[in-house]
């Protein structure tokens, strides 16, 4: 089954006046059709790097070292200015993190959801129908009336499902949700992944949803993908990550989740040591420095990405040696 | 946004108020008989005594403000005692000059501004964005007047392109725009440069928003996004940078009238200022005053139109 | 303006810092080069040349450049190099005079608007807004047409327009301040207003405020050369950059380097303060926005 979005050994540096700061390097992942798979990572890993990577969004100081992103066959690293407009908002689309500044302040949002649809030849009056239904479908009350608001008139919530019924609008094979509820409060977040469930069912495109919130994984995510520090450590069945995960790293971190607090510890966990410097990458295993499981080799040859069981798969010496 | 506009208004009423009150003043802050100091050296015994009793110096002070205010309000500005006409006449006379040379000026240098703005900051850092920052800088840095003079040496001295002086035929439009070239020129040059490194600056900050990312991520064109998105909010503080500078503007305008013999309410003003004729100088000035905080107050309804975060706030 | 950017401002780093930061900036020194040109040509005006500035010679009436007149002469003979740096010195005087005495109204009024109860302020921001709607040059013919011409009405007029400019800054500044931790902390233990404003509040609003008021410079003095030229500034035969305009423009067909003489130390004067005042500025504190100028 051909998978809608396939990322094969990309490595990207950004550039400094200091150095190149190496922030991806060598990422492999695969997103299958109707699927919804989670990024998890600390600040730092790259999740976001990834995905402005797929729409093309990167910094002006980002360069792509090498590897390649397909979507749907085709490599996105070598399109134009022309075709990436035609995929974004169509086929691939995003929902970023802080809400209140997603949307453009001075033309109400009724015009924005419009103005996205200026690829479709239609009258303003099915553009205007278009959009109301979607408002309706996010759960806006009154979309009819609250059409011609401006974004500033509307709720941290409200707009980010505002921000979501956007990308939805144009039906896109690829939905990427770059921290969604990172920036609302827990009850708005609750209300939000209430809301991606309910879309699930009537939209049948791919979602990549990034995030630091374990929780927020584990609610939503039929697979997901662990970075750390510019790789993937290790990827897997949501239910494996959480009950067998392979990775000292990822076990490390569902260690520290505060809401197992108490089951484990009195005290609240942490993974001693500090993220590496990127810009001066150590030979080895990345995690290496903060590992509890540490061999000889692993600060010596970086590990191998091997598979576990049918669908796991882990970058470290312990499951190559196993 | 009516309330806004209420409140706005009111604020520009009472700003106009105590402007006129503070001209009211001035005349009884010298030391000396006002009315002598009014007329000036030129006034006879009879102009002095008509004005006398006009303004009835002699009543108390609070009397004579009385008097002075509901004048203004009824719109009577006085009498030039001199030539015997009403002042708001002689204003009236002279102000749509000075209105066509402003609305000349600022017409070609914010469309101008704009353009290299919008280009400096889209361009950032190329070779036609540094020229266009070195023009600028040389705009801003020559004072209108100057700028003025050296327009009447270059054009219509030295290489007699353009006329030097007045505002052309009356009737004749080809003539009279000839004859606005070169004042319009001088007088708008400063503002190209002031207005283009501000859209620049707003633009480029603007650029950098997160919303304009996401309206890539849309994927609208760039030029939608230019101008739809951020022009819209970046044109603000120029707007109100013209309704602030409009009060400049005035003032260079007079220079531009007076360096280039051309009719106007600076012109006025002057020729006033040296005969000493403070009835008519003071009727100009509160008329040109009212002109700039009405202005302000469009610019002010401008942007709330622009920009709808802007009706909250006063 | 937030009283964050106080926080880190540089009067907390070692001093040599902000000298040394200031060097690597190409435009600054040249703005810093040119201002200390002009003042060192105002101050030693008598010893840069022989002759004196109102000395007529008819015999080199509106003379062009040479070894004898480095600028030309004017109408009347005299020496327009003379007459340009003694023309300097009047407008360094009217700058320092002018602008000094605003700062000191500004302060004071700002401080006050900006820390006192509120009905003082809106008082106070009415009249500003008013004075501020007249436009300068307008404002200064009104009073002159009663008082008549002199530098000390031009110097009283500026003084009066930019009282508010400042004053507005400096009590945006202090309103900013006000609700910061230092300054509730020591209203805590019972600071007096008069302490308040003098050890607390004023340090920490006069440094921007002399970055704006040296970009201030250029417009004071453009301002007088203004009125100067419009003969309503210096009396003749004084000179002036203005009177030397004034001369040009009456002379124009006969000679263009009355008008340069007079016009290139404007922009000059221009060039140099704003440079040095935005290379200090963007040292300073970036957020800073100039005011209008003339």
């Amino acid at each position: 089954m051909e998978s809608v979005l396939a990322v094969k050994n990309l490595s990207i540096d950004f550039l400094t006046p200091t150095g190149s700061v190496h922030a991806l390097r060598d990422v492999n992942l695969s997103i299958a059709q109707k699927r919804i798979v989670g990024i998890v990572g600390e600040s730092g890993s790259g999740k976001s790097t990834v995905v402005s990577a797929v729409m093309r969004l990167l910094a002006n100081n980002a360069s792509v070292h090498s590897g390649e992103i397909e979507f749907e066959g085709r490599n996105i690293l070598a399109m134009k200015e022309q075709e990436l407009r035609a995929l974004r908002g169509e086929e691939i689309a995003m929902v970023f993190q802080d809400p209140m500044t997603a949307q453009t302040p001075v033309r109400s949002i009724g015009q924005q959801m419009m103005d996205i649809q200026y690829r479709r030849s239609l009258s303003r009056k099915e553009k205007r129908e278009n959009a109301i239904e979607m408002l309706n479908r996010v759960g806006i009350p009154d979309s009819m009336d609250r059409f011609d608001q401006y974004p500033h008139q509307f709720s941290g919530g409200m707009r980010q499902r505002i921000s979501i019924a956007m990308a939805l609008m144009m039906n896109p094979k690829l939905l990427i949700a770059d921290e969604p509820t990172t920036a609302l409060d827990v009850t708005l977040e609750a209300q939000i992944i209430h809301l991606f469930r309910e879309l699930r069912k009537s939209f049948d495109g791919s979602i990549i949803v990034v995030s630091h919130n374990l929780g927020l994984i584990a609610e939503l995510c039929d697979e997901v993908v662990v970075m750390y520090a510019g790789e993937v450590v290790e990827r897997a069945l949501v239910d494996d990550i959480f009950y067998r995960a392979a990775h000292p790293y990822t076990q490390a971190l569902l260690n520290c989740d505060p809401a197992r607090l108490g089951e484990l510890t009195q005290e609240l966990p942490t993974i001693p040591g500090d993220v590496p410097d990127l810009q001066e990458v150590p030979t080895g295993c990345i995690f290496a420095s903060r590992c509890d499981q540490i061999t000889d080799i692993c600060t010596s040859v970086r590990p191998p990405t091997v598979t576990v069981n049918s669908a796991q798969d882990v970058r470290c010496h312990l499951a190559a040696n196993a | 946004m009516w309330a806004y506009f209420i409140k706005r208004l009111g604020l520009s009423i009472a700003i106009i108020a105590v402007a006129m009150s503070i001209l009211f003043v001035i005349t009884h802050m010298i030391p000396g008989d006002p009315v002598s100091i009014a007329l000036g050296p030129r006034a006879t015994v009879e102009m002095k005594e008509e004005y006398r009793a006009r303004m009835g110096i002699d009543l108390p002070v609070y009397v004579q403000y009385g008097r002075f205010v509901s004048s203004v309000l009824r719109g009577d500005l006085g009498q030039d005692v001199f030539s015997g006409l009403s002042v708001l006449d002689i204003v009236r006379r002279q102000l749509p000059h000075t209105v066509i040379l402003v609305g000349v000026a600022i017409g070609w240098s914010a469309t101008l501004g704009i353009i290299l703005g919008c280009l400096s900051a889209v361009r950032r850092n190329s070779t036609l964005d540094r020229v266009i920052g070195v023009i600028t800088v040389g705009a801003i840095a020559i004072p209108s007047f100057v700028v003025s003079l050296y327009a009447l040496l270059l054009f219509a001295v030295t290489l007699k392109v353009l006329p030097a002086l007045g505002a052309g035929e009356s009737g004749d439009i080809v003539d009279q725009l000839k004859h606005l070239v070169l004042p319009g020129f001088a007088l708008g040059l400063g503002w190209v440069g002031y207005i283009s490194r501000l859209v620049r600056a707003s633009m480029l900050e603007i650029m950098g928003e997160n919303f304009i990312r996401a309206a890539r991520a849309y994927g609208l064109p760039e030029r939608t996004i230019v101008a739809r998105y951020a022009l819209k909010i970046a044109i603000v503080p120029t707007v109100t940078l013209l309704g602030v500078g409009i009060g400049n503007m005035l003032s260079g305008a007079l220079f531009a009238e007076i360096v280039f013999s051309r009719p106007g309410i600076g012109k006025l003003i002057y020729d006033m200022v040296l005969m000493r004729n403070y009835p008519v100088v003071q009727g100009a000035v509160l008329v040109t005053t009212a002109l700039f905080v009405v202005s302000a107050l469009i610019a002010d309804m401008i942007n709330s139109a622009l920009d709808p975060r802007v009706r909250g706030s006063l | 303006m937030s009283a964050a950017a106080f926080k880190s401002s540089p009067r907390e780093q070692p001093r040599f810092a902000t000298y040394r930061r200031f060097l690597r900036e190409p435009l600054g020194i040249f703005g810093l080069v040119i201002v200390v040109v002009l003042v060192l040509g105002a101050v030693f005006a008598p010893y840069l040349t022989d002759y004196a500035p109102n000395t007529i010679n008819i015999k080199a009436r509106l003379a062009s450049p040479s070894g004898e007149h480095w600028l030309g002469a004017d109408h009347l003979g005299r020496d327009t190099f003379t007459r340009v740096l003694y023309g300097s010195r009047v407008a360094l005087k009217v700058a320092a005079w002018s602008i000094s005495l605003a700062l000191f109204g500004g302060l004071l009024l700002g401080m006050l608007s900006g820390y006192g109860p509120r009905w003082l302020d809106n008082l106070l921001i009415l009249i500003f807004d008013a004075v501020r709607s007249f436009p300068t040059i307008m404002f200064a013919l009104a009073i002159i047409t009663l008082t008549g011409p002199s530098l000390n009405m031009v110097i009283l007029v500026i003084v009066i327009t930019s009282i508010p400019v400042y004053a507005r800054i400096v009590r945006a500044q202090t309103m900013a301040l006000r609700e910061s931790e230092s300054i509730l902390a020591a209203r805590s233990i019972g600071t007096g207003w008069f302490r308040m404003l003098y050890l607390h509040i004023l340090p920490n609003v006069i440094g921007p405020l002399l970055i704006l008021a040296s970009m201030d410079i250029p417009v004071v003095v453009t301002i007088e050369s203004g009125l100067s030229f419009l003969g309503l500034g210096v009396r003749p035969p004084t000179a002036s950059w203005g009177t030397i305009l004034a001369d040009g423009y009456a002379y124009v067909r006969n000679t263009p380097w009355l008008l340069v003489a007079g016009g290139v130390p404007l922009i000059l004067i221009t060039l140099g303060f704003t440079f040095m005042g935005e290379t200090l500025r963007d040292i300073f504190d970036p957020t800073l926005r100039r005011r209008d100028s003339a």
